[in-house]
């Protein structure tokens, strides 16, 4: 926006359109909404809108600042009942210790962890993201009552339970499942089982993946003008090169958005591979609650935690990243 | 500022072609020929289906029947990135994502056309709709008279055989709007590229056209150069829809129009005699008024200032009629005013244009309207504006 | 240069045929493909609940049984998670409503000092991956003593819908046009007037996509229940996580179908307005 000043005037050349107005000085976006909501400050909703954020601070907040410390090796305070009850503890001083983090880090098993679970977050983002594309791109260039069946289909995943579809998913790529049984017929025996594996878990996080971002990128998708469009078929693109070249730029934030919504979501969940995925590497989501719950080890889940904040911090490196361009937003 | 090159316009033929959404046929059997370089105006009311002849040209839609030739070629089996056609679109179509020079480049950078070539081309088409130096703007930092002058470089670039343009210039102001389509008219002559405009603005119409076609509910009401349809309405609906008619009804005498109450009005050209109570058509600015010193059949309803000219009501009866009068008005409202008529439209009850080379009319007598001269064409479009 | 790029063009070559099949092709293998890895799962859980047993590998079940079902609707555990999914949920939704709309409608239509804060608050915590929110949660409440208790649960569900009923609803109420509210002063309508006659109504299908994925999050929650509910508070989903490991594929089956039927039910009811809905409370610009 900041690029548009009045030189637009000084420019224009040319014999009888010269006298065409002036480009519009658009006011700033702060100064626009300042005169959109002038004077209106809202008075007691302003001060509603506070009451979620007390939530966050509790429950969010704060309890993300506790688990740094616990991580740290400090079990005072608000920590203190978790403290006790907890195991293999490292206790810290001053700052406090990096020794929890290092006794981590330093096993063998817990790299293939993480190592694991970020293949799984790319992957599933980036199938989810295409799958996601094509979708919803096809139908709106090339639009048929099938197309348009199977967007639905695609949103069908939402309304079922995630634990449900984690354990359908399970059985059905699962050992004597419903592939396995198909391809067995078929005399290609123990080809298609994949519940147990990494692939396993990919299939099942794309399956509950999927729905929001078809809705995200169809809600982006109905935005771009028919004309638009059109005026690309005209110049000779084919459809592919419509959806490529015209069609996807101007998606750039909904696909941001899908590919990191997905990856974020892929990393903190535990559902979808407690029940499908391999126990060896484990996802960092499972690897966290068992640190916690079965070995009784809240420090050491502190840092598991804590990595997988530090992989959504990379994703969220990536939307700013990808979000920083030439292209104006409207 | 240099030119485009010139190109070769295409000749367009429809054949009976037809377009039905469910149960509306928004084009029914529409057939007519555009020779190469023509500049034809599909106009009409909103709804007539000019949008969608227009997209049946360009391929966006296909015909339920008929043929589409492009010099001699069918091409209702081509699709829309083959077809020698480029539109220009009623909405803003930039696209938002690529700056001025790549929106224009898009369609040569597809045909794999040498870079410099294409540079050079941004640049003489950036020239010719004088917006050189604008290349690395985004369209959003346009307004919108500049960005479809941007649409119509994009449009050029492509060298169409036929030019389709949707109501280009509507979302436009006033004196934009009058200076875009000059504008467009100019360069058409120019290069010469066969040109399709849609409109449902008479104004826009008679200034750019060749040759009009008046749509009405997906059918051709009338093809015509520009005069020929105003001066010679095939129907009523054409003539209320292309400047204004007051409809009367009442018998034909020797001197002229006596209307129901008696009241006889003189007309000024000879016209056609026809038997029964044909419906009497005349255009306001054929109605003389004179103040006859507050005397005459007619009384003054409403006066509507139109700026340099007046629209008066006149009733008589339960006749109205409208006319255009200069700055002067003959008279005030109430008052009574006389009225003669310069010239008269004839149609039947069911609106066709009563005319006697198809022999639809019963008796002849007088000279045929054909006859108007040059000039006062000119005079009646004088009065108009 | 030139006419000549166009002479190639204006051959009219019929229709490429060849790419209208191929096109054709591609969609079919496409949605077949959909319906295999979405639809035929679901299939077969159907089938599974209903199935005596197999015999490798045969797909079809030696015989048809209700027996499965006999045992679930006879056992009160699973019938308490049916209860307690039921009415925790809706509970979840509506303190959702209570606490984030005043919030959505403020963000939407306001500015006030602090705004960028709040949003900021909102989607930085769903940007922390949710299950290493929750163990960062578990000391806090130990501390304030609502581990193992309803208004644990509840408090974890609720996190998990925030963004949902502010974000979706706050776009709702900010595109409503000015020029509506305005015209609305101008008719008499004092603020209270419109908001409840001019911003609600034309607001309504956004809180409804939220109240609608608010639900399903809230219904689906699993991870974090089982983390504070565990063992007094076992909703559904959570008790889902033992069928899987402890009982016969088909007994857990039946329960997942059971599991199933409130949001499908949804589905159903909603589907006509599922796209209108979220392409209007999902857009971006
Ligand atoms: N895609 C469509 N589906 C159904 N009806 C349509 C469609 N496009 C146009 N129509 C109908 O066809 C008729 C002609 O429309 P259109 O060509 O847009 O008219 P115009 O451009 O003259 O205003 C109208 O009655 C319109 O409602
Ligand atoms: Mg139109």
């Amino acid at each position: 926006m900041s690029k548009q000043s009045d030189d637009g005037r000084a420019v224009t050349e040319g014999g009888s359109l010269a006298s065409d107005q002036p480009v519009a000085k658009r006011p700033s976006r702060r100064v626009r909404r300042r005169m959109r909501t002038e004077g209106k400050r809202g008075g007691l909703a302003s001060t509603l809108a506070f009451l979620p954020l007390i939530f966050l601070a509790v429950f969010g907040g704060i309890p993300i600042v506790l688990s740094l410390l616990l991580m740290l090796g400090h079990f005072g305070g608000p920590n203190s009942a978790v403290a006790q009850l907890g195991q293999g503890e490292i206790p810290g001083r001053g700052i406090g210790t990096l020794g929890a983090i290092t006794q981590m880090f330093e096993s063998h098993s817990y790299q293939q962890n993480v190592i694991a679970t970020v293949i799984v977050f790319v992957i599933t983002g980036i199938a989810v993201l295409i799958i996601a594309a094509t979708l919803t791109l096809w139908q709106r260039l090339r639009p048929s009552r099938a197309m348009a069946t199977l967007q639905f289909l695609a949103v069908v995943p939402l309304f079922i339970p995630v634990v449900i579809a984690s354990f359908t998913l399970w059985t059905f790529w699962g050992d004597r499942g419903f592939t396995d049984s198909s391809a067995a017929l078929l005399g290609w025996s123990h080809a298609l089982i994949f519940s147990g594996k990494l692939q396993g878990v990919i299939l099942a996080e794309v399956w509950v993946s999927l729905p929001f971002a078809v809705l995200l990128m169809r809600a982006g998708v109905s935005t771009l003008g028919d004309s638009s469009l059109d005026a690309a078929r005209d110049a000779g693109a084919g459809l592919f090169t419509v959806a490529l070249r015209i069609a996807l730029p101007q998606l750039r934030k909904e696909c941001l958005i899908v590919f990191c919504f997905t990856a974020v979501g892929v990393l903190g969940s535990f559902t979808v591979p407690y029940i499908i995925g391999p126990s060896n590497p484990l996802m960092l989501g499972v690897d966290a609650v068992d640190t916690f719950s079965n070995y009784n080890q809240p420090q050491q889940a502190a840092v598991i935690g804590f990595t997988i904040f530090a992989l959504a911090g990379l994703i969220g490196a990536i939307y700013a990243i990808g979000s920083r361009s030439r292209h104006v937003n409207h | 500022m240099s030119t485009v090159n010139e190109i070769r316009g295409s000749e367009l033929v429809l054949e009976e072609v037809t377009k039905i959404f469910g149960t509306v046929a928004a084009v029914d059997q529409v057939s007519l020929r555009v020779a190469p370089s023509e500049f034809l105006t599909l106009l009409g009311p909103s709804g007539s289906g000019k949008t969608t002849l227009l997209r049946m040209i360009g391929g966006f839609l296909s015909p339920n029947s008929g043929r589409i030739l492009i010099d001699g070629d069918d091409v209702v089996d081509m699709p829309v990135e083959r077809r020698p056609t480029a539109m220009l679109f009623q909405q803003l179509s930039l696209w938002p994502h690529l700056t001025v020079a790549r929106n224009v480049s898009f369609g040569l950078e597809l045909r794999r056309r040498p870079k410099e070539e294409i540079a050079q081309k941004v640049r003489d088409l950036l020239g010719v709709v004088g917006l050189s130096g604008f290349e690395d703007r985004l369209p959003s930092q346009l307004s919108g008279g500049q960005q479809q002058r941007v649409a119509l470089a994009r449009a050029l670039a492509l060298e169409p055989r036929i030019l389709l343009l949707d109501e280009p210039f509507s979302a436009l102001d006033t004196k934009l709007r009058i200076e875009l389509r000059t504008f467009v008219r100019k360069l058409q002559r120019e290069v010469g590229t066969t040109t399709i405009l849609v409109t449902h603005d008479q104004e826009e119409a008679l200034e750019l056209s060749d040759r009009i076609v008046v749509l009405r509910d997906g059918r051709v009401e009338q093809i015509g150069e520009p005069t020929e349809i105003y001066d010679l309405p095939k129907t009523g609906f054409v003539a209320e829809f292309l400047g204004s008619m007051s409809f009367l009804t009442g018998s034909l005498t020797a001197r002229g129009v006596r209307l129901e109450n008696g009241v006889e009005v003189e007309v000024q050209e000879p016209f056609d005699h026809v038997a029964g109570t044909p419906q009497i058509g005349v255009r306001p600015e054929d109605v003389l008024v004179s103040a006859n010193e507050g005397s005459g059949a007619f009384v003054i309803d409403r006066i509507t200032r139109k700026g340099y000219f007046n629209e008066i009501w006149l009733s008589c009866g339960g006749a109205t009629v409208g006319a255009y009068v200069g700055r002067e008005v003959p008279g005030s409202i109430h008052s009574r005013v006389d009225v003669r008529m310069r010239k008269i439209h004839l149609f039947t009850e069911s609106g066709d244009a009563i005319d006697l080379d198809n022999g639809n009319a019963s008796v002849a007598v007088g000279g045929g309207p054909g006859e108007q001269s040059e000039s006062e064409r000119a005079e009646v479009q004088e009065t108009r504006r | 240069m030139s006419i000549t790029s166009w002479t190639s063009r204006s051959v009219a070559r019929p229709a490429s045929g060849v790419t209208k099949v191929a096109v054709r092709v591609l969609e079919a293998i496409l949605f077949l493909a959909a319906v295999f890895f979405i639809v035929v799962p679901l299939a077969w859980l159907v089938l599974l609940a209903f199935a005596k047993g197999f015999t490798f590998p045969s797909l079809k079940p030696t015989s048809f049984t209700l027996q499965w079902w006999h045992t679930v609707l006879n056992s009160p555990g699973l019938l308490h998670s049916v209860f307690l999914s039921v009415t925790i949920t809706p509970v979840v939704v509506a303190l959702s409503c209570l606490v984030c709309l005043p919030a959505a409608y403020a963000i939407g239509r306001f500015e006030f000092p602090g705004k960028r804060l709040v949003l900021l608050s909102i989607f930085s915590i769903n940007a922390f991956p949710r299950i290493s929110l929750y163990i960062a949660m578990i000391p806090m409440l130990f501390a304030l003593n609502l581990m193992g208790t309803v208004i644990g649960v509840v408090v974890v569900q609720f996190i998990g819908t925030i963004l949902f009923m502010t974000w979706i609803p706050a776009t709702g109420f900010a595109s409503v046009p000015e020029s509506l509210v305005d015209a609305a002063r101008d008719a008499g309508a004092n603020k209270f007037q419109v908001f409840w006659r001019v911003l609600l109504p034309l607001t309504r299908p956004s809180i409804a996509v939220a109240a609608v994925l608010s639900f399903l999050a809230a219904f689906d929650e699993a991870q974090g229940t089982f983390l504070v509910g565990a063992p007094n508070y076992l909703t559904m989903p959570v008790r889902m996580y033992s069928l899987v490991l402890d009982y016969p594929v088909q007994f857990a089956a039946v329960f997942a179908v059971v599991l199933s039927i409130p949001s499908v039910t949804l589905l159903i009811l909603i589907r006509k307005h599922l796209f209108a809905g979220t392409n209007a409370a999902m857009h971006l610009r």
